[in-house]
């Protein structure tokens, strides 16, 4: 009998541990890589929805973002600047995941997102996250949210981008 | 749980590299770049040994035409590896016993290396070049043996991964200076470069090119594939395949491109018992000196191994030292007095 190796060990291998937080740019850089086709998903909301399916490695995350789980394969629905749908078929509770995006021809986005809402999608399940970047994390410094808004509170949770907006537009009145 | 093994010939490599190439074609390729030709007897023996049908002596005939492709089958034939124990003389009766598949794997890494090693390139040294691939290529057979699939591919895939480099880094010769200047250490650093500067990489061309030349399509998926790292044993059809044992087989560095893959394969030995990178790199090693190919290799496997066990038995030393409270006896004499 031969010893063998887990898929899973190796998804975890995949991973890039010495940097897991992302910037705004690299996420920026790498959605308007992807290419969404032309039809958008029409809604309000402040980042656009690009349709992709792109190969995800996903490693479920704590309050602390400590590895809590063992790393799996899912597959993103859609992506914004804010953040990203992704299909799996594994149930996690985890507060955050890590996630690596491997598009074709070696672009690569290594990202923790938020976990808003995990529901069921006929036998897989589906996570919207939104992007939580290092450069927010440092301007907000607050504690972890739990992952408990659903429905259309979570639609309207605060993105990334809203939170830039909000830092920027309050730094004057900071300044004097 | 691993990978349910998969028999490499239920694979569809056909839509598998129509997928991988799928909107690239040479012709984005600078029209100035002089791409090789491969041999002609071997291009024609690529052709006919497709159709089953076409008899053993039509094949014989046609390896017979090149007398330097007839030496060097009849040596293979003949040599220890192969394991037969009678004399081969003739060539129908060395494809009659190799078979027509190991022999057109073989074949095809003849030609293009002497397709390869007919042209000159500025930046890289042929022969460090062509051992390099020949320690993959026994590195990507001896993964394949653990995965139990095609041996034969892996090699072939592993001599052959990177044959473009050296004409496309002649050609070219500014563009892959720069990045030989930037010291970049990530194992697909050079395609993610290629990406940035010509929107194609030296693994896309080199499939495309192998295609043209009509070689397997698991030959031209293990050249397509073979930057996709560890990765690769995830792949739901080719994480036991002979792509995989090539992607394995990539992160050993080049003379253009050193990167840190090494260490990616110190960590998968952690999780897969039988992955002995040392028990491995030995086996290549004696290959590859039986093989004599007339070149000294002054890289050998065994010796990268240690030295990067070597590495991390010492940072993890120092680590331990920084990490120990400072004793009377650690500290220097003259502090101690004072």
């Amino acid at each position: 009998m031969t010893d063998d190796f887990r898929v899973k060990d190796v998804l975890s291998l995949c991973v890039d541990w010495t940097s897991i937080a992302s910037t705004r740019a690299s996420v920026d850089q790498f959605v308007d890589a992807v290419d969404g086709g032309s039809d958008l998903f029409e809604d309000r909301r402040s980042a656009k929805r690009k349709p992709a399916m792109i190969d995800v490695i996903a490693v479920p995350l704590d309050a602390e973002r400590k590895p809590c789980g063992d790393a799996f394969l899912a597959l993103t629905r859609n992506i914004s600047h804010g953040g990203i749908a992704i299909l799996c078929t594994e149930a996690t509770k985890a507060p955050y995941l890590l996630l690596r995006l491997e598009m074709a021809r070696y672009r690569c986005l290594q990202a923790v997102v938020r976990v808003i809402r995990s529901r069921s999608f006929y036998q897989f399940t589906e996570v919207s996250a939104c992007f939580a970047l290092s450069e927010e994390e440092q301007q907000t410094s607050s504690k972890p949210k739990k992952a408990k808004a659903s429905g259309a509170r979570a639609a309207k949770a605060p993105s990334g981008r809203r939170k830039v907006k909000r830092a920027v537009a309050s730094k004057p009145s900071r300044a004097v | 749980m691993g990978t349910p093994t998969m028999d490499p010939s239920s694979i569809d490599w056909a839509g598998l590299r129509a997928e991988g190439l799928s909107g690239f074609s040479l012709s984005v390729m600078p029209p100035t770049l002089s791409l090789p030709a491969l041999p002609h007897a071997v291009t024609v023996f690529l052709q006919r040994s497709a159709d089953e049908s076409v008899p053993l002596e039509d094949l014989a005939r046609i390896v017979e035409t090149d007398a330097g492709l007839t030496v060097e089958l009849l040596k293979r034939v003949n040599s220890a590896s192969s394991g037969i124990s009678v004399r081969v003389k003739s060539i129908s009766q060395a494809l009659a016993l190799l078979g027509r598949r190991p022999t057109r794997m073989f074949l095809t890494t003849i030609g293009t290396e002497a397709a390869i090693r007919a042209r000159k390139s500025k930046l890289i040294n042929q022969n460090s070049f062509w051992n390099v691939c020949l320690q993959r290529a026994l590195f990507a057979r001896e993964v394949a043996r653990l995965l139990k699939t095609d041996v034969d591919a892996a090699f072939a895939g592993g001599l052959l991964q990177d044959f473009l480099l050296p004409i496309l880094s002649n050609e070219l010769f500014d563009i892959y200076l720069e990045f030989v200047g930037q010291g970049n250490t990530a194992p697909e650093a050079l395609a993610q470069f290629e990406q940035a500067k010509f929107e194609w990489d030296h693994a896309m061309a080199g499939a495309c090119l192998a295609f043209q030349w009509n070689l397997p399509d698991e030959l031209v998926c293990c050249l397509l594939y073979h930057h996709a790292g560890l990765r690769m044993l995830s792949h739901p059809k080719l994480g036991r395949s002979p792509v995989a044992a090539v992607a394995l087989a990539a992160m050993i560095p080049d003379p253009l491109h050193t990167h840190h893959g090494m260490e990616q394969l110190v960590k998968l030995e952690k999780i897969w018992p039988d992955f002995n990178l040392e028990i491995l790199a030995a086996a290549v090693d004696l290959q590859q000196e039986q093989a004599a190919i007339g070149v000294r290799n002054d890289f050998p496997l065994s010796r990268r191994v240690k030295s990067l066990r070597g590495e991390r038995q010492q940072a993890s030393a120092e680590a331990t030292a920084s990490a120990m409270p400072e004793s009377k006896e650690r500290r220097p004499i003259a502090q101690r007095a004072s």
